[in-house]
């Protein structure tokens, strides 16, 4: 599996280098589908996820050799799918914002069986967090990642990372026990 | 109630992504690539046309300079151009004599100021 990966990587690194069409197949290939869930996580919609995911796969061609040259190819695509998603929050509107429905997360069935107003509550409770406190959770709950992983991604110290977590679960405690 | 949100959070999960998600993420891929590339190519046209343009003044203007440089003497010079500006072939025309030509010539540069045959006011070449 490792070697599988190693393989792709250095394939994409040889694409990025000479501007290969195929690059954004072999990227989306690669890694598409782990950045399509984070990307979904933190602006909560499918279609935004969707549109920022071609966004970034467009900018890893339009930085070819800098996405060849880059010490940890992960890393600086999370770090593009993070630029792309942050632009768009800021310009999007309040009222736009609100309207967000965060239907990405879902009940997991193979658990304990979850009211429709609890889904509500958890879909409020994460909307209102900070963005950067939401990827963090949005990594490590969603997308099974440790805070090693999640600092090494998003290159951050260890320390920032477990301190959004942190503050994060802290902010939806709060928000639950008040709701619920 | 005391709750664990890192377990409350356990129990959900983010949606599966949609069926044809990697289709249209490609497609949606090559066509912003397509219109990246016209877009690239229009600044290069708009700088053509602009190059184009300003060739074009360029000349132009070098045309009307060398016409009034080349032949100031109008074929049928009007009175204003015989009294304000004249040359010494109008002079002539005029019915002045060599002398007074050769006198207006003398204060050529006399701007405003009368000569001896005729008022006049130099704004030309003579020669």
């Amino acid at each position: 599996m490792a070697a599988a990966d190693n393989q792709a990587e250095t394939t994409i690194r040889q694409q990025a280098a000479v501007g290969d069409p195929e690059l954004a197949a072999a990227i989306y290939d690669w890694a598409g589908r782990e950045l399509y869930a984070y990307l979904a996580g933190l602006t909560g919609s499918q279609t935004a996820a969707e549109e920022l995911l071609s966004d970034v796969l467009v900018r890893s061609g339009e930085c070819g050799p800098a996405l060849a040259a880059a010490k940890n190819l992960k890393a600086y695509l999370y770090r593009i799918a993070a630029n792309l998603a942050y632009d768009r929050m800021r310009r999007t509107r309040k009222e736009e914002r609100a309207r967000t429905d965060y239907a990405i997360i879902q009940a997991d069935e193979s658990g304990d069986p979850v009211g429709p107003d609890e889904l509500a509550m958890l879909r409020q409770a994460l909307a209102d967090l900070p963005p950067e406190q939401r990827e963090t959770v949005v990594m490590k709950i969603f997308q099974n990642k440790t805070f090693e992983e999640i600092a090494a991604d998003r290159q951050l110290p260890l320390a920032t990372v477990s301190s959004r977590y942190r503050y994060a679960l802290q902010k939806l405690k709060i928000s639950l026990e008040r709701n619920l | 109630m005391n709750r664990d949100p890192e377990n409350d959070l356990r129990r959900f999960k983010l949606a599966a992504p949609p069926d044809g998600l990697r289709e249209r993420v490609l497609a949606a891929v090559r066509a912003k690539n397509a219109r990246r590339a016209e877009e690239e190519l229009s600044p290069a046209f708009r700088f053509g046309v602009k190059c184009f343009l300003a060739a074009a003044a360029i000349m132009l203007a070098a045309i009307i300079a060398l016409n009034s440089w080349s032949d100031p003497t109008p074929t049928t010079p009007t009175t204003e151009m015989q009294v304000h500006n004249p040359t010494a072939k109008q002079l002539e025309q005029l019915g002045l004599t060599p002398e007074q030509v050769r006198a207006a010539c003398v204060v050529r540069n006399a701007v405003n100021k009368p000569g001896p045959a005729y008022r006049f006011i130099h704004r030309g070449d003579w020669s």
